[in-house]
């Protein structure tokens, strides 16, 4: 009984550390295969590629924490950038004024997605957010004649493209500003998913909506919220992408939901809601990020490079298939399966 | 811990397609980043890099993303290149401002950086070496001027052109379509197909619908052409209306030679891939290099067409 | 009653033995044997959560036994599936059928199984022509074989699976309380079909937990008790009644309904006159102290009585007090916050988020009391669940496990213990045991004790007589949405009165 119990102690640690695990084995496997890996030229690389996705991929999570989905956060943060962008640029406004339309555009975005949900009682948030998806990206198109908007005022590029000290030989020099905003938001949502009321009532209504709603959690309040944040990280996820790229511009959100949905289910939240913590999404987002700029440094072509994310996909969702033991079938299957391998 | 022990399998697996391409030189590495390595003519791009990388003693890596709509990848692929020391970049920037911070960076980290097919929009011209690249405008010029010398003065023509907002597009459709108007021909539809195939086919079909009139469409690359051609087959029209596309793609070139689609104005992908490379290494040798650098187009119809295929089928045998 | 008496009557057609099936924390069934013999109707009875559906499920492949082996015709077999069940000739009928609603019946008598011609097309002409025989043979040759299963009533679904089974050959058929959400008349034709079934020589296994049935069609009974054979299989005309609810129940109804001594007080709670489209003028009051039956066959309108009252679902009149004040109920905040609680019918899927910690499930209602500063304060929670957990005795007492890992009892008592967290003072339980196994019922019942002690009212929905003339003070029954009666249970309530007026009798009859 005694060892049974460890064994399944050892299990639960696997199943909440598994994305931590595997990205490390990757690393070790990236190091070992291109002495360029380790450097902190390509450490610094890998530190500010993952930001964008790791600001979408939150709001994804939070959304999917309550077994919905965001598939308009690419456009969502495209739109709320090319709408800071004309502020701030064509009209001349403020550039912090800019910044702060910007992330409420974001939020009201993810307003509209989530009344379009609760209110409109559309059967599910794929259909709405695939609709607003294609909706955000024309509005972007029209809005910015599908010309970039570039010549970005450097306080909104700050976020984006600049390092958290100036001074290029300490190790602050180092850091971008991107990255440390990140690793604050996975820390606050981290906190307001464990310690706030509305972060354990997402876990509540996505466990079993009808058992919260029967518990008196406004469940609708709780599915429109959802929207909202994910709609505000997509925000910031646009501040970052114009200061990356100098610009905004109206296509750059294309596809990138794909790799938020990749990053939170790689990290361990169930698609059927309930289940998920931000320490599994944020491997998620190095897992793949790294994952991608170890195979640009072996010259993978990107046709290989999606076989490799969507394998990864694949090998994340059936852990957590053995994990929930969803169906007794599969784990025995996976037993087996696990045996002959030893 | 079982399953963990899968997952790295599976992923040293997948890494070590791609490992032997590490272990060479460092120095010697020249990264060729095109805009999505989804067509013909980035593959013969591609082959024309190899082959400048073969005849000059360098190894020439070439990737790209997916869609020419990933600029987030592509800048990524730059800043990884950088990090990854090599000798020199070649890019064929897929947004002409997106772009323009990481190849700052590369710059920052000591990388130079020669542009091919699409320029920078940028007035800071230190931050490559050198543009080498099609006068698009020159390009579309030359294009409306050999369907000038086939149509009737004062007819009517429509273009369908690639995505607003890309510079390569709208040198090419503009230069199109003042030389039309220089001519007397009547350009009466412009219409976007976002270089898709598929699109261009219902756009030609909407144009030919309002239009019966026209006499010749002129896209402003293959895929459109051979698009618009399907449309004008479709009403049984091919012999009234002349198509015309441009890049001189294999797919362009077959249906030229099947007697559809009346010329491309091609443009020479292998030269431009052979080019760039050759630019970053005489760059790397000290050499002095011009910032603008036209690449060579020629229009390619049934006359010239067995010289031009077997001129590029010596160097792609060549590049293999 | 003939049975059929052929040669072959008496050889056995499946035999289960020392069946074990162990569910995390509970032993579901104790090595358990049965043997049915070819051409018999054998009564399976029991208590709710005797084990009899788990039986069920292993014999038709959904549960995998830990030990034991089951024998078909005399092979040996491991069924995987209830495919491979349904082609040796098991078939099951369920309490809740299991048809598809918006199929037509010829439809959802072939699905899976469609008549085909040339390989891929549905023969519709010779599926039509099938149909209505197998109709036949249960009696309902006058069917419209095309009409979507939806516009029937409960009786005739059930016939239609039977035909279903019958047509694919069944030699064994499964029913499982099929009588439970029947009327008088159905439930008369169901058992003369089953005696005739059996004449045509197929062997039932018939669940119940209703005697007179049992006695009317059964040839012999096996009583399960807590996951056990509770004394040897029995020609049922020898045995008393009595001696089947000794069996069943192992004591006597003193000992399972344990007595209270708290008083009852003033009233707590009233509503006047409640309105909805599943029932009507509901009107009744409970005391401090007091728990209030409501008895009601399937159908009756008792659930949507308490999802009414509880602002689960929408009201369309009345007025509901609480201390003598009027409140309105729009959400379920609004009666959480006047202090009635529903404690739901189906706890896993309305009452548990059961992939989550006793904690979390707790306190979802109440996190408000444990905001320290701008934050929930874990430990605070932990240590009141802790507390409650003592109170309620919750085995096993560990805050974080995840509810799903607990038995039915001890989930019921989670469920209790958020809504003693949230101040409630008038509990709604909706068939509170349903599916607990017998021990664990008498815990409920202590907990519903416990609660009346401290002063709540209790109103308890429930189909099962006994228990609601264990439990309960008064008892209300209901009949098709209307409150037909109300009882005091002074000691002469009877399970027939009880009965005749949730069936639409006369209390005169």
């Amino acid at each position: 009984m005694n060892s049974k119990n460890a064994s399944a102690a050892a299990r639960d640690i696997f199943a909440k550390a598994g994305p931590v695990v595997a990205l490390i084995i990757m690393c070790v496997i990236l190091s070992v295969a291109n002495k360029n890996f380790l450097t902190s030229a390509n450490l610094l690389n890998v530190s500010r590629q993952m930001t964008i996705n790791g600001f979408l991929s939150l709001g994804m999570m939070v959304c999917i924490l309550t077994a919905g989905i965001d598939l308009s956060v690419g456009f969502t943060m495209t739109l709320s950038s090319v709408v800071m962008a004309i502020c701030a640029v064509k009209l001349g406004w403020n550039p912090y004024l800019s910044l702060f339309i910007g992330v409420v555009t974001g939020m009201f975005l993810g307003l509209v997605n989530g009344l379009l949900l609760t209110k409109c009682k559309l059967p599910h948030p794929f259909i709405s957010t695939m609709a607003t998806q294609n909706i955000y990206k024309g509005i972007a198109l029209v809005a910015t004649g599908a010309t970039p908007i570039a010549s970005i005022p450097p306080a909104i590029k700050w976020a984006g493209a600049n390092f958290v000290s100036s001074d290029p030989s300490t190790f602050l020099g180092k850091v971008p500003v991107c990255f440390v905003m990140m690793i604050v938001a996975y820390l606050a949502f981290s906190i307001f998913l464990n310690y706030t009321i509305l972060g354990r009532h997402i876990y509540a209504v996505g466990g079993n909506m009808s058992a919260a709603r029967l518990s008196g959690v406004n469940v609708d309040y709780v599915r429109t919220m959802v929207y909202v944040i994910s709609g505000f990280t997509a925000a910031i996820g646009g501040i970052i992408l114009t200061g990356r790229t100098n610009a905004a511009y109206p296509l750059s959100g294309m596809l990138m939901e794909n790799d938020a949905i990749a990053a939170v289910i790689i990290g361990g939240t169930s698609f059927f809601g309930g289940k998920g913590n931000t320490l599994g999404t944020f491997s998620g987002v190095v897992l793949i990020t790294v994952l991608r700029n170890g195979l640009n440094l072996l010259n993978v072509t990107s046709d290989l490079q999606t076989i490799v994310i969507g394998a990864v996909i694949l090998i994340a969702v059936f852990i957590d298939v053995v994990r929930s033991g969803g169906f007794a079938k599969v784990k025995r299957l996976a037993k087996e399966f696990a045996k002959e391998i030893e | 811990m079982k399953l963990s022990r899968i997952f790295s399998l599976c992923l040293a697996a997948s890494l070590l397609t791609g490992a032997p391409a590490a272990a060479a030189d460092a120095g010697k590495d020249i990264t060729v980043i095109v805009m999505a390595l989804n067509s013909d003519y980035w593959h013969m791009v591609e082959a024309g890099a190899k082959l400048a990388g073969q005849d000059l003693g360098y190894n020439v890596n070439v990737i790209g993303p997916n869609a020419e709509t990933d600029a987030i990848g592509q800048a990524n692929m730059v800043e990884d290149a950088a990090a990854n020391k090599v000798a020199a970049i070649v890019l064929a920037p897929n947004d002409p401002v997106a772009l323009i911070p990481a190849v700052g960076n590369a710059k920052a980290a000591g990388v130079p950086v020669v542009v091919i097919d699409m320029a920078l929009t940028t007035q800071d011209e230190s931050l490559y070496e050198s543009f080498i690249g099609t006068d698009n405008y020159e390009a579309g010029g030359m294009a409306a001027g050999y369907l000038i010398k086939k149509l009737p003065s004062g007819c009517e023509v429509a273009i369908i052109r690639g995505i607003v907002g890309s510079s390569n597009h709208d040198g090419r459709c503009n230069g199109a379509s003042d030389a039309f108007k220089a001519a007397g021909v009547k350009v009466v539809s412009i219409q976007p197909a976002d270089s898709e195939r598929g699109k261009a086919v219902t756009v030609a079909e909407n144009v030919l619908q309002t239009n019966p009139g026209i006499k010749a469409i002129y896209c402003t690359n293959d895929e459109m052409a051979l698009g618009a051609y399907q449309a004008v087959a479709n009403i049984q029209k091919q012999k009234d209306i002349l198509v015309m596309g441009f890049d001189g793609s294999f797919g362009a070139l077959d249906s030229i030679e099947a007697g559809e689609l009346t010329a491309s104005l091609a443009q020479m992908p292998i030269d431009m891939g052979y080019s760039g490379v050759k630019a970053a290494v005489d760059f790397l040798a000290g050499k002095k290099l011009e910032k603008r650098i036209k690449s060579a187009t020629v229009i390619v119809d049934k006359a010239n067409l067995a010289k031009f295929k077997a001129d590029i089928k010596e160097k792609l045998s060549k590049a293999n | 009653m003939n049975r059929a008496a052929d040669g072959e009557a008496d050889a056995p057609l499946l035999e289960m033995r020392d069946i074990t099936k162990i569910f995390p924390g509970v032993t579901a069934l104790d090595r358990v044997n049965l043997t049915v013999k070819r051409g018999e109707i054998h009564v399976l009875l029991g208590e709710n959560g005797a084990g009899k559906s788990t039986l069920i499920k292993t014999i038709v492949g959904i549960n995998r036994p830990e030990g034991g082996d089951i024998w078909w015709q005399g092979d040996k077999i491991g069924v995987a599936t209830v495919q491979e069940a349904y082609d040796l000739g098991i078939a099951v009928i369920y309490q809740e059928l299991n048809n598809i609603p918006c199929l037509s019946v010829v439809e959802n008598l072939y699905l899976g199984k469609e008549k085909k011609r040339n390989g891929v097309f549905i023969d519709w002409r010779e599926a039509r022509r099938c149909a209505r025989i197998a109709l036949g043979r249960v009696g309902l040759e006058n069917l419209d074989v095309d009409l979507p299963m939806e516009k029937l009533g409960m009786g005739h679904r059930q016939l239609i699976e039977i035909a279903r089974a019958v047509d694919h050959d069944a030699k064994f058929i499964i029913m499982d309380e099929p009588t439970s959400s029947l009327s008088r008349g159905e439930i008369d034709s169901l058992l003369n079909l089953m005696t005739r079934l059996n004449g045509m020589g197929i062997a039932i296994l018939f669940i119940t937990h209703k005697l007179d049935e049992a006695r009317k069609v059964g040839h012999v009974v096996t009583v399960l008790r807590d996951g056990r054979n509770s004394g040897p299989t029995q020609d049922i005309s020898r045995v008393s009644e009595d001696d089947i609810i000794r069996l069943m129940v192992g004591r006597t109804i003193e000992e399972k309904y344990p007595k209270r001594v708290s008083g009852i007080g003033d009233e707590l709670f009233r509503c006047e006159n409640l309105c909805a489209s599943k029932f009507d003028d509901i009107s009744f009051g409970v005391r401090r102290g007091e728990l209030f039956g409501i008895f009601g066959l399937v159908g009756a309108g008792r659930t949507e009585v308490a999802r009414g009252i509880f602002g689960a679902d929408p009201l369309l009149a009345g007025r509901i007090f609480v201390e003598g004040r009027e409140i309105r109920v729009r959400a379920p905040r609004d009666a959480i916050d006047s202090g009635i609680v529903l404690i739901t019918e189906n706890r896993k899927e309305e009452g548990l988020v059961l992939m989550h910690s006793v904690v979390e499930n707790v306190t979802i209602v109440t996190l408000r009391q444990f905001v320290k500063g701008p934050l929930l304060s874990n430990s605070s929670r932990r240590g009141k669940v802790r507390e409650l957990g003592e109170r309620l005795r919750l085995r096993p007492l560990h805050p974080e496990k995840n509810v799903a890992d607990f038995s039915g009892g001890n989930q019921q008592k989670i469920v209790v213990m958020k809504w003693l967290l949230s101040g409630a003072k008038v509990f709604i339980f909706d068939e509170p045991t349903k599916g607990v196994d017998v021990g664990a019922k008498v815990e409920i019942y202590a907990i519903m004790n416990q609660l009346l002690a401290e002063g709540a009212a209790i109103v308890m929905i429930s189909s099962e007589i006994p228990e609601i003339l264990g439990m309960s003070d008064r008892v209300m029954t209901m009949y098709e949405g209307i409150q037909s009666a109300v009882f005091a249970n002074d000691g002469t309530l009877t399970q027939e009165r009880i009965l005749t007026m949730a069936t639409g009798g006369k209390t005169g009859e």
